[in-house]
């Protein structure tokens, strides 16, 4: 398993042609057609399936997969094809990464949908109305710290007059499209085999987060493009051969630094990390062989662009969002908690896949696609054992630190298993795979070459391969991303997705035409992201220590708590918004306001109905709309204590 | 080409500021401009040849896509830090500030290098990405195929992504559930206190919607302190938002605080209210 790929690049290499005796013209046409006419089916098969999750029919998995598979799998044989040319691979390239956001697209062309979707939309429109960065956002608090995204959607919505959401779109689909060329020519850096880097692109597309998560409208699908092309410039850098050039791409690198930096907090602190394993591998490698004064040379250069970027991130953290710190700690610290709770036997665990719709096939490939890439890493960790006399000291270096990387993926699964980590476990592996993707893709060319020399091998080879790599697609999928944000479907009480029914946006358009934007209220999660984001108005949930739920949660006769009253009042909330199916559904995400709300979840309804029609006996709220479940109040704190008769 | 790149963008910059409001114009200008600009900052660092010996063709077009992506954030982040709104005229300004620079840099450095300094010589028998770079030049051909293979697959992509977004959205789709809603309309929705209602009584203007539901009749209701003053049946059409007005009698001269609540069917909007002329704060209502 040495193969083409280990060494230096002496020979013949793939999508290099010689001689006349191949036709790539006719070549490129029977690529073009064939995957022209997969994408056209595969695109039906994904409109079938919406539209059968639209209405209720059974199928919609069914025929998502076969829609994803009819075009994913002839695009990977075309990508690592050994006789592919070099223009063919790249077109194929971006034909994949083109397909793959069209599942996103597909789900809301319109306008957002997702959770962080309302928030960073929000943001975007914010900045086109008033021309200014760094605003709060009610939504979700530390997004205005890190304005990147915004920046990007809003100043290409201004200057070309799209709408944010059209200018967004753009923005998503460039980053997707730069996120898959990037791969490529990452693992490009490491083995010139093209090859090695088509097949890296495709296995990193196998991760959870490729095809919703980072493709939305948030600002990790921006950051994560900008930060593996940082991380090509670092390794152009540790491998420029003078120091002009390798001043230039760290500069580069550090303009990247800061612009992933200005966008998105963990991918800052990824960049940050992944140089750092650079640099140290680099740093092994030459206390390995102190000969090497290229090697040495290299190991300042990764040593001077990990730090630089995490220069970069603790001046923006200290400096433009302090309370970065704060906001992510309590993820991680609750993580391990609920983790060594869990350890040590007690309870706080969830339950995978816990009434979920899936299909039971999806729910196995959830758990066999972690198992399936432990087997990838092991052989592509004993082809880096083999390799390691042979291998171009950079290139081991970086492969020890992009196995590094990969392995982090194994850990991380673990924390599925808690409630506060499974977000957290769900956001490190589109990180982690790129790691895995770097080391796995020269696995998969090696086998393939070693099963070339044997026509009876070649084909079950290939087909395993291209088997593994769809169950892996499926099953990461599958674990990362919950069928309600992967389908649509009818309205659904306690949903992110299907929040926006008509009934809510009309509260919120009624609201913003009455009343003006940017005024403070308070409300549940799903009447909070639409009032915040259509309606322009800035919404609270509530926290631990601003625990405006308590208001909904004091029984009728009971008083509300003057400390909470007191800060409604001091910082001038305006509005409550009561959501009467509180009373009487469970949220389909079993969350009434935030993840960590003191709210029993029993599978009951969490609220009476007379805990939230008490509202229309206090005379110091004010009932401005009512509809079958959404009621506005208008606050009118001096009213406080007084009594009256009867109730609005 | 240096000069060309920058008047390039230059021109798509220029061009963007007269073309607002029309997207099919502005749009293509603003990504020519951020494609020269990305161009320039990529040869400032690398010079014209960044592929480095790889085999897929990638590099180029990925450098030169993200940093004319980043250049607008950047340029946002500057606007910001200098006290600029982030408007269209700042925006070009800032790019063609941008574009400058850059085209400086790529002056400077190739004024002060070799021609091929990421090439030196003496790198034989190094990998492919540390060792010289010996692909020809990029041609027009070589630039041309290049090009095509980067739009001749998003072309296909965006026809066939059309059809299917415009399949979808066009398609019919299950009814969506309807609702009637009731709320305080004109000067009613700014009240924020208790209002004091005179001796010849007051209107109050409410907006009765219906979505999604048949034409109903139904009642409405007015209820002063709990007890119900005035009961009438009211036709909601289909899909309208009608204004309507309900008058509310003098109260009782009493100042006591009663709840005025409007109701339409199940849903009721409402205030509290009090006699202008009454005795304020009496204690026992």
């Amino acid at each position: 398993m040495t193969a083409t790929t280990a060494g230096p690049a002496t020979g013949r290499l793939p999508g290099r042609r010689t001689g006349s005796a191949r036709r790539p013209w006719i070549e490129a046409a029977g690529c073009a057609l064939t995957l022209a006419a997969a994408a056209a089916a595969g695109a039906a098969a994904l409109v079938t399936a919406y539209r059968r999750a639209e209405w209720g029919e059974s199928g919609q998995f069914a025929w998502f997969w076969a829609g994803m598979l009819i075009f994913t799998v002839p695009a990977a044989f075309w990508a690592v094809r050994r006789t592919s040319g070099t223009h063919l691979r790249l077109a194929v390239l971006v034909g994949y990464a083109f397909f793959t956001y069209l599942p996103k697209l597909l789900r809301n062309p319109t306008g957002p949908l997702y959770h962080d979707e309302y928030a960073h939309w929000g943001q975007s429109h914010d900045i086109v109305l008033d021309g200014l960065l760094f605003q709060q956002n009610a939504i979700v608090r530390v997004i205005g710290d890190y304005p990147g995204l915004h920046a990007t959607v809003a100043s290409l919505a201004t200057l070309t007059g799209l709408t944010v959401w059209q200018a967004a779109l753009l923005v998503l689909v460039l980053a997707h499209v730069l996120v898959v060329l990037g791969v490529a020519v990452l693992a490009g850096q490491l083995w010139p085999d093209p090859r090695i880097g088509a097949a890296a692109a495709i296995v990193y597309s196998l991760n959870s987060s490729f095809l919703f998560f980072d493709t939305q409208l948030g600002y990790e699908s921006l950051a994560i493009a900008v930060l593996i092309w940082a991380l090509v410039a670092g390794l152009r850098a540790i491998r420029a051969t003078t120091a002009g050039a390798r001043a230039r791409w760290v500069a580069l690198l550090l303009v990247l630094a800061v612009a992933i930096t200005a966008t998105h907090h963990l991918t800052a602190l990824w960049l940050t990390g992944i140089l750092s394993l650079l640099a140290l591998a680099c740093t092994a490698g030459s206390i390995r062989s102190r000969s090497d004064r290229g090697l040495a040379v290299a190991t300042r250069v990764a040593w001077a662009s990990a730090s630089g970027s995490a220069v970069v991130v603790a001046v923006w953290m200290t400096v433009v969002s302090p309370r970065t710190g704060t906001y992510l700690e309590p993820y991680l610290g609750r993580a391990l908690d609920q983790f060594s709770g869990l350890a040590g036997g007690g309870s706080g665990g969830r339950t995978l896949f816990s009434q979920s719709i899936a299909p039971w096939w999806e729910q196995k490939a959830a758990f066999v696609a972690p198992g399936c890439a432990l087997l990838f890493m092991t052989g592509a960790v004993i082809l880096w054992w083999r390799r390691r006399h042979h291998a171009e000291p950079v290139t081991r270096a970086a492969s020890t630190a992009m196995l590094l990387l990969g392995a982090m993926y194994f850990p991380a699964t673990l924390l599925i298993l808690t409630p506060s980590g499974a977000e957290g476990a769900r956001r490190s592996w589109a990180f982690s795979y790129l790691g895995i993707a770097v080391v796995v893709a020269p696995l998969i060319i090696a086998l393939l070459d070693r099963a070339r020399r044997r026509i009876a091998t070649s084909v079950p080879v290939g087909v395993a391969l291209l088997a593994s790599c769809a169950l892996m697609l499926v099953g990461n999928n599958a674990a990362g991303m919950n069928p309600s944000y992967r389908f649509p479907g009818p309205p659904v009480f306690g949903s992110d997705t299907r929040a926006a029914t008509p009934e809510v946006l009309a509260a919120a358009a009624w609201l913003r035409e009455t009343q003006g934007r940017e005024a403070r209220l308070v409300a549940d999660r799903y009447s909070g992201l639409i009032l915040g984001s259509y309606g322009e108005q800035e919404p609270t949930t509530g926290s631990a220590t601003f625990p405006a739920y308590d208001l909904y949660r004091a029984q009728p006769g009971e008083p509300i708590p003057a400390a909470l009253l007191h800060q409604l009042r001091s910082w001038r909330f305006e509005f409550l918004v009561v959501d009467r199916r509180m009373a009487e559904q469970v949220p389909d995400i079993k969350i009434y306001f935030e993840t960590n709300e003191p709210i029993p979840h029993d599978g009951k309804p969490a609220f009476t109905r007379a805990q939230l029609t008490k509202f229309d006996h206090l005379p110091w709220l004010i009932k401005m709309y009512d509809g079958p479940h959404i009621a506005i109040y208008r606050f009118d704190f001096d009213s406080l204590g007084r009594p009256a008769r009867g109730s609005v | 080409m240096t000069v060309l790149l920058v008047l390039v963008a230059y021109a798509g910059l220029a061009g963007v500021l007269p073309a607002a409001g029309r997207p099919w114009i502005a749009l293509p200008l603003c990504l020519i401009a951020l494609v020269a600009v990305g161009e320039l900052a990529l040869r400032a660092v690398a010079g014209p040849r960044p592929e480095n010996g790889a085999r897929l063709p990638a590099a180029r077009i990925g450098f030169a896509g993200i940093a004319g992506l980043v250049t607008l954030p950047l340029v946002a982040l500057a606007l910001h830090a200098a006290g600029a709104p982030v408007r269209p005229a700042p925006l070009v300004a800032g790019g063609v500030v941008a574009a400058t620079l850059l085209g400086a840099g790529v002056h400077v450095r190739e004024r002060f290098t070799r021609s091929d300094p990421d090439q030196p010589v003496g790198t034989a028998g190094l990998p492919a990405q540390r060792g010289p770079d010996r692909s020809p030049r990029p041609g027009l051909a070589g630039t041309a195929r290049t090009a095509a293979a980067v739009i001749v697959p998003a072309l296909l992509a965006i026809v066939a992504g059309g059809f299917a977004v415009r399949a979808y959205l066009t398609a019919p789709r299950p009814a969506q559930p309807g609702y009637l809603s009731v709320a305080l309309a004109g000067w009613a929705t700014t009240i924020e206190h208790p209002v004091a209602v005179p001796a010849r009584g007051l209107t109050v203007p409410v907006r009765v919607t219906s979505s999604g539901l048949a034409t109903v009749t139904t009642v409405l209701r007015l209820r002063v302190g709990g007890q119900v003053l005035r009961s009438v049946p009211v036709t909601v059409a289909a899909n309208t938002a009608q204004q309507t007005s309900v008058r509310i009698p003098a109260l009782p001269a009493d100042g006591c605080l009663r709840a005025v609540s409007i109701s339409v069917g199940r849903m009721s909007t409402g205030f509290y209210a009090r006699a202008a002329a009454g005795v304020p704060g009496r204690a026992a209502c």
